[in-house]
């Protein structure tokens, strides 16, 4: 039978990769002085899944590395290696190495042989002896919060183990701990050993409650003297499949075994090339959960997005001309319930941000050692779902923020203390739902932005600054391309590249930043961002005979201009007046080349505020408001300036989203603008 | 002849080769992805065979053999264990658990099919 396995590939690539950031997150956690027994299991088991995988990836040199990587988990457990620093940096530098070989693997099809020479050596620096790694049932038992106990069962007479309510027992015994042994006479009793941190009243008055209170026994475990081993047989300890001899061992087992006597014949193992390294199609499954492409998922969500518009249609439609009190009723329930289809289908890309900020401890630690700082990383609201791909695009501009907090916000520890405040400096990374969308705060107690400093530089870079700014204005000018005001290079923020690029992510996210700073007190940066890409909170308006959608974020107020509010200045531009404040005054149909008749007398001006940049554009008619579902018209038409993307009302007529930031930057066409008559043509 | 199929094994990527492979043979598969998850499965349906990883989190391999071995209905139906290597202590571990047999990660399709229709003989 030829059957084919380099399909399943990908997915075991895919799992090592957890399995290594699974190590990851619990080295960073371990406390070199007490380290949680739990945690070492966690990753010793971890360790050894990888070591298991690696045959599969055709990565016999993984397995080495898992090895001793065991072996000095093994050394760990028994006390005999302190987990300090530079062990916990190790293997943090192994699981990198690993993780770096296993996409080399996966994509070249090749490892590089030096690289795993060289993590192998630097290993076995703390594995002096060639030791064989520790068999995983060995390890110990959480020892300082769990505790294992004895339990006896007496069996119901005449019934025997049968008698018991058996998946309920062992559901409680699994809520409770860890089973570790089983045993039986078939008749009588039945004993268990059970690891838990729970206190043996608790264990005790689960069982009693399932089992009554005579039938039951609940004691501390005491290890029996270990019996002599049986010497092991000679032959198949180089095979890979066997069958056990039970002759030799029946005395040990509960005497219930089918004494089959099965020879044991060692099977040949053929060459460990059954997987190739042809990485196929991702799949995606979990133990708990389905792993679905998310190309699926993304065809589901435009499914329900038309299934919106064509429900509002039909509403529309009804509401329009439906006398029937029933016809309406039954489209206000299609109405609800494709809401609440929606919903669902969104929320299934929802994630939680923890998928990020897993990722931030090992950049402050590795960060933190570089720079010779010491820091303390405190995270809130890991929970906080939010779509995939905002978690994704949100990666960068977040590492790129605690990266400038570590680097220029936290102080080196003896300033800290000189300026009197702790030496531990502190980072948070907050993230809540807040008003249908997700707000994520970085927060140091550093040193804080340097005002006058930002204010110098402004000046000398030609900057319109003045010393009679706010804060908040001030705070603005770190936003500007290339902005810095760090006296030298830093390979690690880097001279000022980056908060322009952060602020233009947040931005194409459809969210904004915030910046608040104290001097002394630290930074605390606020990101807000909507739940999901897909969907605008929208203001219909209309222009020039076309309807348009202005996003709803970025829209200030809107008012009626008065005509002594505007004036022209003496490049022809108009301004408007509002309040202390002269907005650039913009005919958005003259901008987007449209034959337009908007005058201001029977205009109405919406004031934009795109990242402190301010405008005010005139339409005719504001029309509504509305969430719409985002169509890309790059992949349906074609791009145009000025126009962030498309949207089907309810009803049925394209109506263009308007890109208010592209249309600030936009020069007045001198004639018509022919993509655009094109597009709404086409709408 | 078709058999139906327990598989063990805190790894999904392992449970769907499994599947994949023991249905292309013709038999039936319910896959557990621990100890407990599996125990509570042979406690609700009759297996002809059951294949179980042994580092597991909830339960491991061997115990989930112990407590399979206490039950009358399991008494005799052959369990393979699947490991990542094989060494003498697995092997001790094992046989004295009540195992039938172990399998050694990554193992042959064809091989595993010929293991499966031996054991179930």
């Amino acid at each position: 039978m030829a059957v084919d396995l380099t399909r399943f590939l990908p997915m075991f690539f895919e799992e090592t990769e957890e399995h290594l950031a699974n190590m990851e997150t619990q080295l960073l956690r371990l406390d070199p002085n007490a380290p949680d027994p739990e945690a070492l299991h966690s990753i010793f088991r971890a360790a050894h899944s990888v070591k298991g995988n690696s045959a599969l990836l055709g990565a016999a040199r993984f397995s080495e590395v898992m090895h001793r990587i065991e072996s000095i988990l093994d050394r760990i457990r028994k006390e005999q290696l302190k987990p300090d620093n530079d062990v916990i940096t190790l293997l943090l530098e192994a699981c990198d190495v690993v993780r770096e070989q296993a996409g080399r693997l996966k994509d070249k099809g090749e490892c590089d042989e030096a690289a795993l020479d060289a993590l192998h050596e630097q290993l076995r620096r703390f594995t002096p002896a060639e030791t064989s790694a520790p068999a995983l049932s060995s390890l110990p038992a959480p020892a300082r919060r769990s505790e294992r106990f004895s339990i006896e069962v007496d069996l119901p007479s005449g019934q025997g183990i049968t008698g018991l309510p058996l998946a309920n027992l062992y559901a409680e015994l699994g809520a409770l701990g860890r089973l570790e042994d089983v045993r039986t006479d078939g008749t009588t009793s039945l004993s268990l050993v059970l690891l838990t941190a729970q206190s043996t009243d608790a264990v005790r008055d689960k069982l009693h409650g399932l089992l009554g209170a005579q039938s039951v026994r609940v004691t501390p475990y005491v290890a029996p003297p270990k019996p002599a081993e049986p010497a092991p047989p000679p032959a198949g300890s180089a095979s890979e499949f066997g069958l056990f001899s039970h002759e030799a061992s029946a005395a040990q087992t509960t005497g219930m075994l089918s004494e089959r006597r099965l020879g044991r014949r060692a099977i040949d193992h053929e060459a460990t090339g059954i997987l190739g390294r042809r990485t196929t199609d991702r799949l995606h499954l979990d133990r708990s959960s389905i792993r679905v492409d998310v190309a699926k998922l993304d065809r589901l969500l435009n499914l329900v997005g038309e299934l919106v518009i064509a429900q509002s249609m039909l509403s529309e439609a009804a509401t329009r001309t439906a006398q029937d009190a029933r016809l309406r009723d039954s489209v206000a329930y299609v109405g609800r319930q494709t809401r609440e289809l929606q919903e669902a289908v969104m929320g299934i890309r929802l994630l939680p941000i923890d998928y990020l900020f897993s990722r931030v401890p090992r950049l402050v630690r590795d960060l933190a050692r570089r720079l010779g700082k010491e820091v303390e990383l405190i995270t809130h609201g890991a929970e906080t779902e939010l779509d995939k791909e905002m978690i994704e695009k949100l990666a960068d501009p977040i590492m790129h923020l605690v990266r400038n907090s570590l680097d220029h916000g936290i102080e080196a520890p003896g300033v800290r203390a000189a300026a009197g405040k702790e030496k531990v400096g502190k980072i948070q990374l907050r993230a809540t739902h807040q008003a249908g969308g997700v707000v994520i705060e970085i927060l140091d107690d550093g040193a804080g932005f340097d005002r006058e400093r930002i204010l110098a530089k402004a000046i000398e870079r030609g900057m319109p600054a003045h010393p009679g700014m706010s804060d908040e204005e001030v705070w603005q000018f770190v936003f500007a391309p290339g902005f810095t005001t760090a006296a030298e290079l830093s390979d690690i923020s880097g001279r000022g590249v980056g908060m322009d690029v952060v602020k233009r992510n947040i931005r194409a996210l459809g969210g904004h930043i915030e910046v608040r700073s104290r001097p002394g007190a630290g930074v605390h940066i606020v990101l807000r961002l909507p739940l999901t890409l897909a969907i605008l909170d929208g203001m219909t308006v209309e222009i020039a005979g076309e309807t348009f959608i202005v996003p709803l974020s970025l829209i200030a107020e809107a008012f009626l201009p008065q005509s002594y509010q505007v004036k022209t200045v003496t490049t022809g531009a108009r301004v408007v007046q509002v309040r202390d404040a002269y907005l650039p005054l913009l005919s958005t149909d003259q901008l987007l080349g449209l034959k337009g008749k908007t005058t201001t007398q029977a205009a109405i001006a919406i004031a934009v505020d795109v990242d402190g940049r301010r405008a005010a554009l005139l339409v005719d008619r504001l029309l509504g408001q509305q969430q719409v579902v985002i169509k890309s018209l790059e992949a349906n038409y074609r791009r145009i300036p000025g126009i962030a993307g498309a949207t089907v009302l309810g009803n049925g007529r394209v109506a263009l989203i308007l890109d208010i930031n592209a249309l600030l930057h936009l020069e007045i066409p001198t004639s018509g603008d022919q993509d655009l008559e094109a597009a709404l043509g086409a709408a | 002849m078709s058999k139906l199929v327990l598989t063990v094994d805190d790894s999904a990527a392992i449970r769907e080769m499994l599947a994949y492979v023991l249905k292309s043979a013709g038999h039936r598969v319910i896959e557990a992805e621990d100890g407990m998850d599996g125990l509570q499965k042979a406690l609700a349906n009759q297996f002809d065979l059951i294949i179980t990883d042994q580092s597991m989190p909830k339960m491991d391999g061997i115990t989930l053999v112990k407590a399979l071995r206490a039950l009358p209905q399991y008494a005799a139906v052959p369990i393979l264990l699947l490991t990542t290597e094989s060494s003498d202590g697995m092997k001790d571990e094992g046989r004295s658990a009540g195992a039938t047999g172990w399998l050694v990660k990554p193992f042959d399709p064809n091989k595993l099919i010929d293991v499966v229709g031996k054991v179930t003989r």
